[in-house]
């Protein structure tokens, strides 16, 4: 998949961008980052413009806050997690 | 011990006659950082750690052999209707004339299943960040798997997997927090 805008290539569930209290009040860290590496014009083959790589709820809470929302446990059992401040989802490329 | 519950943790489908991704998921069955190592990596630091994160290493080990069932089954139905050509043409001619259709633990490459994989230092610190490590490197290889195929439903599978390692790893991080704090010792600053 090339040449996408980084918007069209890893939509995030809208909680997910949502002001949450967990990181006090702030908004919840992107789950994908992006960089455009340099391509050069004596490269062999058709550049992907933009890599990206992924950076999971995990890294950035250290202890998990007290009392946070929970998934009812059918949907926590199709997303893998009890908790929405944890649910990563991966859009294959 | 164990107590032994018949069925899977989450629900494998395979939608997609395709031997070619029973090679790459063999990966997570017998790789470096596959199932098999995670479940034998935490159970076998659980005794040389502090009691706190015992628990946490012994529920996590346990889970990861849930995880093994979970690919065998998916190379499983990947492989057990597939024609020694079909096998052959999906890389997997070698495999099948060392194990037949049996599952073997080894790595996508088909390097062989080895303890030097299984890091123990003793330091808790030291086990606790390998786990941590593990547990991102698992989380990509799933994310690479998924983008191998587009069968959706052993991309479910595979996304519920890959968010499991999110939530270990998130495990592994707060028994960090708690052994950096600071106990018996009263604290002068």
């Amino acid at each position: 998949m090339e040449n996408q805008q980084p918007a069209a290539k890893a939509p995030l569930p809208a909680s997910s961008n949502a002001p949450n209290a967990a990181y006090g009040g702030h908004h919840a860290p992107t789950q994908f980052k992006y960089y455009t590496p340099y391509y050069s014009p004596l490269d062999p083959c058709p550049p992907m413009t933009v890599k990206r790589y992924n950076t999971p709820p995990n890294l950035y809470l250290g202890y998990q806050p007290m009392n946070l929302p929970q998934y009812r446990p059918e949907e926590a059992l199709r997303r893998g997690t009890l908790w929405p401040i944890f649910y990563a989802p991966y859009p294959p490329r | 011990m164990w107590i032994y519950e018949k069925k899977l943790q989450y629900p494998v489908k395979v939608s997609k006659c395709d031997t070619r991704m029973a090679k790459y998921l063999i990966e997570q069955y017998g790789g470096a950082d596959g199932e098999l190592a995670a479940a034998l990596r935490y159970l076998n630091q659980r005794y040389t750690i502090p009691g706190k994160v015992i628990g946490l290493l012994n529920d996590i080990g346990t889970e990861e052999f849930a995880h093994l069932e979970m690919i065998a089954t998916m190379v499983y139905k990947l492989t057990k209707d597939a024609t020694p050509e079909q096998m052959e043409a999906a890389g997997l001619g070698a495999h099948y004339a060392n194990h037949d259709k049996a599952l073997f633990y080894n790595n996508a490459a088909g390097v062989p299943w080895t303890a030097s994989y299984i890091q123990a230092n003793g330091d808790p610190i030291a086990d606790l960040y390998e786990d941590i490590a593990a547990e991102e490197k698992a989380r990509a290889t799933y994310q690479w798997l998924i983008d191998l195929t587009d069968d959706v439903d052993l991309q479910d599978s595979l996304k519920f997997l890959r968010e499991r390692e999110v939530v270990h790893s998130q495990r592994f991080r707060e028994a960090v927090e708690m052994l950096k704090e600071e106990r018996d010792t009263k604290k002068v600053f």
